[in-house]
């Protein structure tokens, strides 16, 4: 019997193989890219004067500050800051939707349930099996940016860029369990990825716009991108304490998911 | 009496005004063919899910050889083999993939019989299930529930959406599976084929068990109605006070009447006159419900 085929996880990522080969590539290709560009743009004085002229939102919006002096300081804000954040959470929250909701929606799920496989056990397989997803993905951009930067010749800090992508793994991982165990609750698709797409959306704009509101402030520490993008990797070193508590989030919300999922009844 | 392999206690799960199912109490007892029998929406689905702890019962329980459903659900259905209604599969796998990997959730599958019912239903495992016919998916279906020799085979509408040769085919194999030790609970709103296998039947309406019967009882109780078209007029005496025959009438050269067992004494009498035709209607096992139960539901409501 194939490998593939002898657990629900290793099934799940069966099943996702030609999309994730696609994720895979798309996502070295554009962290390559990405760092390929910043001798272009290396240096530009014009960047950062142009960027102190915006007002303080959108500054805000776009990262709190910005240093394009140094490959760090751009990875920080353009790939740190925005785009692997996004990427990772486009890609968990459709996985963790489809895990429950997406398999209840279509009907596949009643059979599978009616085999000797416990509640809990569907819950952990897929998400670990997103946690695997996200890795490859996370390996990609990282491994995008090493290629990348060795063909331009830009250098910087290899570990920190890997720990810096992980923490945006972490994020993505933390709004994959968010959208499983809305899934594992309702059932309903349209709830699993919209309320988490909400979530991603609120939470993003509630750090970046706290800073700047002051009764807003104190707020922040309720974004997970707070953990993730707020304290900077690249430029001021790895934060375990955040780490762990995203990692808590996820953990957390997966102990929801298999809770709620094992009371209720299962739609036809 | 040996324990039963299925029990149900008064149990009820409620969806909401007329749906779902009210108060049922059955038992089946093993290597029986029990029929479930009732019209779409009964709630026979509902009963099936809940035997299988994919829905919990609003009250009542329900114990399947001999454990709780709800507490004792991953051992109830390693030893079950289930063929949902409306069954979804994933389409991108094909059947034999299916088939492994259900059968990596399972302790063991022989898979001399997968090949077996293969050729038997002449299901084409290699073909990607999305590219089937819902017949064709209906027979991996059913692969999958009898591929691990399950004890107690849960079949919801089995032979719905296949052709007649392989429905045939079919039901021989559910006999066979009873004739070796194995039960089989199935849901039907086709008579006809609940009458052919079955060994009782339980009618459900409206969420509510009618009736239990051993078939071969039912059709011993069952009534006929008898038509004979004599040639000219005939008397009545003679047809009267022959056993068992009622509703007696005879207008001209026409004889009605109902008929409860054996036919032999009125068709004896009969051929004494030239008879030009004789018609005997078997009334379906649903008639036979109605004959029987309608009157005894009536005082239950009040």
């Amino acid at each position: 019997m194939p490998l593939s085929l002898r657990s629900i996880g290793l099934k799940t990522l069966r099943d996702q193989r030609q999309s994730l080969f696609w994720w895979t590539s798309g996502t070295f290709i554009l962290s390559a890219i990405m760092i390929m560009l910043y001798p272009s743009i290396d240096g530009g004085a014009e960047i950062e004067a142009l960027f102190e002229q915006l007002p303080g939102p959108i500054q805000a919006m776009i990262g709190e500050e910005i240093d394009l002096s140094s490959a760090a300081g751009y990875l920080d804000i353009r790939m740190f800051g925005t785009i692997a954040p996004l990427l990772f959470l486009v890609y968990a929250i459709g996985r963790g939707n489809a895990a429950v909701a997406g398999e209840e929606s279509r009907g596949t799920l009643d059979l599978l349930l009616a085999h000797p496989v416990k509640r809990w056990r569907i819950i952990i397989e897929h998400a670990l099996a997103i946690g695997v997803g996200l890795s490859v993905i996370s390996l990609a951009l990282w491994g995008g940016l090493v290629a990348g930067a060795g063909v331009v010749d830009v250098e910087f800090d290899w570990s920190a860029a890997a720990l810096a992508t992980a923490m945006s793994g972490l994020l993505g991982m933390a709004y994959g369990a968010l959208a499983l165990a809305l899934g594992s609750q309702t059932g309903n698709p349209g709830i699993a990825i919209g309320v988490s797409a909400a979530a991603g959306i609120g939470l993003f704009f509630l750090h970046s716009l706290a800073p700047l509101v002051d009764w807003l402030e104190p707020a922040r520490v309720l974004s997970p991108f707070y953990y993730a993008v707020g304290h900077s990797v690249m430029l001021d070193g790895f934060n375990l304490p955040y780490a762990l508590i995203l990692i808590g989030l996820s953990i957390g919300l997966i102990g929801i998911a298999t809770i709620a999922f094992s009371r209720r009844d299962i739609r036809i | 009496m040996p324990d039963p392999v299925l029990q149900t206690h008064d149990l009820s799960k409620s969806y909401g005004p007329d749906r779902g199912i009210m108060n049922v109490s059955l038992r089946v007892e093993a290597a029986e063919i029990f029929g479930f029998l009732g019209p779409n929406g009964a709630g026979k689905t509902t009963a099936i899910r809940v035997l299988l702890d994919l829905i919990r019962p609003t009250t009542g329980h329900a114990e399947v050889f001999g454990l709780e459903t709800v507490a004792n659900s991953v051992e109830i259905r390693q030893r079950t083999g289930y063929l949902p209604g409306e069954m979804s599969l994933y389409e991108n796998m094909t059947g034999l993939e299916l088939l492994q990997y259900f059968a990596s959730l399972r302790e063991s599958v022989d898979w001399s019989l997968v090949d077996q019912m293969a050729q038997r239903l002449s299901c084409d495992l290699s073909r990607r299930i999305g590219a089937l016919s819902q017949g064709n998916k209906r027979k991996v279906g059913l692969i999958q529930a009898f591929m691990h020799r399950p004890e107690l085979l849960i079949l919801d509408e089995p032979t719905a959406g296949l052709d007649p040769l392989i429905q045939h085919e079919f039901l021989s194999l559910i006999s066979e599976a009873s004739q070796s030790g194995q039960t089989v609970f199935l849901s039907s709103h086709n008579l006809t084929e609940v009458e052919r296998i079955c060994d009782r039947v339980g009618m459900i309406r409206g969420g509510r068990l009618i009736a239990v019967e051993h078939i071969d009882d039912l059709k011993k109780r069952a009534v006929r109605k008898l038509e004979i078209q004599f040639a000219g007029p005939v008397p009545t005496e003679p047809f009267q006070n022959l056993t068992g025959i009622h509703d007696l009438m005879i207008e001209g050269d026409r004889l009605t009447c109902t008929l409860s067992g054996s036919a032999d004494a009125i068709v004896k009498q009969a051929s004494s006159y030239e008879v030009v035709d004789l018609v005997s209607q078997q009334p379906s096992l649903e008639e036979i419900f109605m004959a029987l139960y309608s009157d005894a539901e009536v005082p239950n409501r009040a």
